[in-house]
């Protein structure tokens, strides 16, 4: 996630009381593995969008299990 | 005012506060088990299922574990505190008035909300422990404690409640009460219903249509009330002041088993000093201490265990008393020849410590030690437990 700001070995902060909306960053479980990923909620489509260019959008398909962790709102970065 | 209750339960909490981390093991078994003595102390849905039982120990059911790739937990209690404080904390905006039942159980207060929808308000405070915290929690509710808990366990069970049972809205009662077993009410243990079964009292319906009288001789006023309390009269309230504490405790099996003085004395004495810790916590001092030891009973060889309760000389919550009485009453029940799976201590006798009487023969500055244990707990805050410790805990940090 280095295009949002957010580096290997990086602390960050959850707000799990947040309802995530479309464009914040998320920590997810999908299909029991955490990822932090932003989120895309447009109509009934939910995608996970990486922000480093070398990987592809994720689809959530409705058979996956996909649940959203928390929001994240700050990342803590060691110098 | 009429009362009503809600008892929100959390749902095989310790396992659950495992998967808020591990959600990979959704879906799958998983067990807790106990520190050092591994027995059983949580399961998800998933392990019930496989017929493992509360309290086994895991050797036992090491085939089981293995053949359905059941995921195995040692616990982790400061990880289940601070979940169990998240819970308590989101319960308490939904209502002011709420007694912490126990780690993962409170009971809720609902007068003045009768005007919305008990249930919805159930489901929302479940909705929102789900989404602040990750854990899944079940919310009966019902005029009495007693019969919250009867709601809250056909929430737990019944899949199409949605984890939310409101006994006030519920057309049948009298069928549901023949439901449940006589010995799940709560404060009926089996002692109580094998009472209770040869007299046709099979059912918490049956209970509650008994005899007061009868109740009464048989089980006491506690009995009384309790059946009192199935009848939807309310006769135990929110305590919202937890009643002052009765005992300390600090217990534990070792890592390895024990088996000189040398260590034991070294063992007894770290657990002396997080009990003082504890006690100085609470701002309580103590007039008894006991120690405990035993061997483990799930293995082979020579077997023993001892307690022996002593009253202090003096009322005290100064570690150093403590300790010292301790050292003298392990090295009184103590034998060689012996391997030691556990040894505990436990205060009892509790009075607040600006409530202690002096002791006329007493030779001790009482204001020096106060001033040493207040430094000696504020070190230990801020650097962390056991960075400084007495001697007899030995010279590695516990």
């Amino acid at each position: 996630m280095t295009g949002a700001g957010i580096h290997s070995g990086d602390l960050l902060i959850i707000d799990r009381s947040l309802e995530a909306v479309d464009g914040n960053v998320v920590v997810a479980a999908l299909d029991g593995e955490l990822t932090v990923k932003r989120l895309y909620k447009r109509d009934k489509t939910l995608r996970l969008l990486p922000s480093n260019k070398n990987y592809q959008p994720i689809e959530i398909q409705t058979q996956q299990s996909f649940e959203i962790w928390g929001v994240v709102t700050n990342g803590i970065h060691a110098l | 005012m009429r009362p009503i209750f809600a008892l929100v339960d959390c749902n095989n909490f310790y396992a659950s506060c495992e998967r808020v981390f591990n959600p990979k093991f959704n879906g799958q078994p998983i067990v807790v088990l106990s520190n050092n003595e591994g027995c059983v102390v949580a399961r998800s849905n998933e392990a019930k299922a496989l017929g493992i039982g509360m309290g086994v120990p895991e050797f036992q059911i090491r085939p089981l574990l293995r053949a359905h790739h059941v995921q195995v937990f040692s616990s982790n209690y400061t990880l289940y505190g601070d979940m169990s404080q998240r819970v308590m904390e989101t319960l308490e905006q939904f209502c002011p008035d709420l007694e912490v039942y126990s780690i993962d159980e409170a009971f809720l207060s609902l007068v003045g909300f009768e005007r919305q929808n008990l249930s919805n308000y159930g489901r929302e405070i479940r909705r929102t422990v789900k989404q602040w915290t990750g854990i899944s929690v079940s919310v009966g509710i019902a005029e009495t404690k007693t019969l919250a808990k009867i709601a809250n366990r056909v929430a737990k069970r019944t899949p199409d409640t949605g984890g939310v049972f409101d006994l006030l809205a519920c057309r049948d009662r009298d069928a549901l009460l023949g439901r449940v077993a006589v010995e799940d009410v709560w404060g009926i243990g089996l002692n109580h219903a094998r009472l209770l079964k040869p007299h046709g009292i099979t059912s918490a319906q049956e209970l509650a249509g008994a005899d007061d009288r009868w109740i009464r001789k048989r089980m006491g006023i506690v009995g009384l009330r309790l059946v009192t309390e199935l009848r939807g009269v309310s006769c135990l309230d929110l305590e919202q002041c937890p009643a002052p504490k009765q005992s300390l405790t600090c217990s534990r099996a070792f890592g390895t088993l024990i088996n000189t003085l040398a260590e034991m004395e070294k063992a007894v004495s770290v657990y002396t000093s997080r009990v003082a810790e504890k006690l100085r916590r609470e701002g309580l001092a103590a007039a008894v201490l006991t120690v405990c030891l035993t061997t483990n009973e799930f293995k082979e060889g020579p077997q023993y265990s001892n307690t022996l309760t002593r009253k202090l000389p003096i009322v005290t919550d100064s570690t150093a008393d403590l300790i010292g009485s301790a050292l003298q009453s392990i090295r009184a029940i103590y034998r060689d020849g012996y391997y030691y799976k556990k040894a505990g201590v436990m205060l009892t006798g509790l009075v607040p410590a600006n409530q202690t009487q002096a002791d006329l023969f007493d030779d001790q500055d009482r204001r020096k030690s106060q001033r040493l244990m207040s430094a000696l707990d504020a070190v230990n805050d801020r650097w962390g437990g056991g960075t400084l410790q007495y001697a007899s805990s030995g010279f590695t940090k516990a």
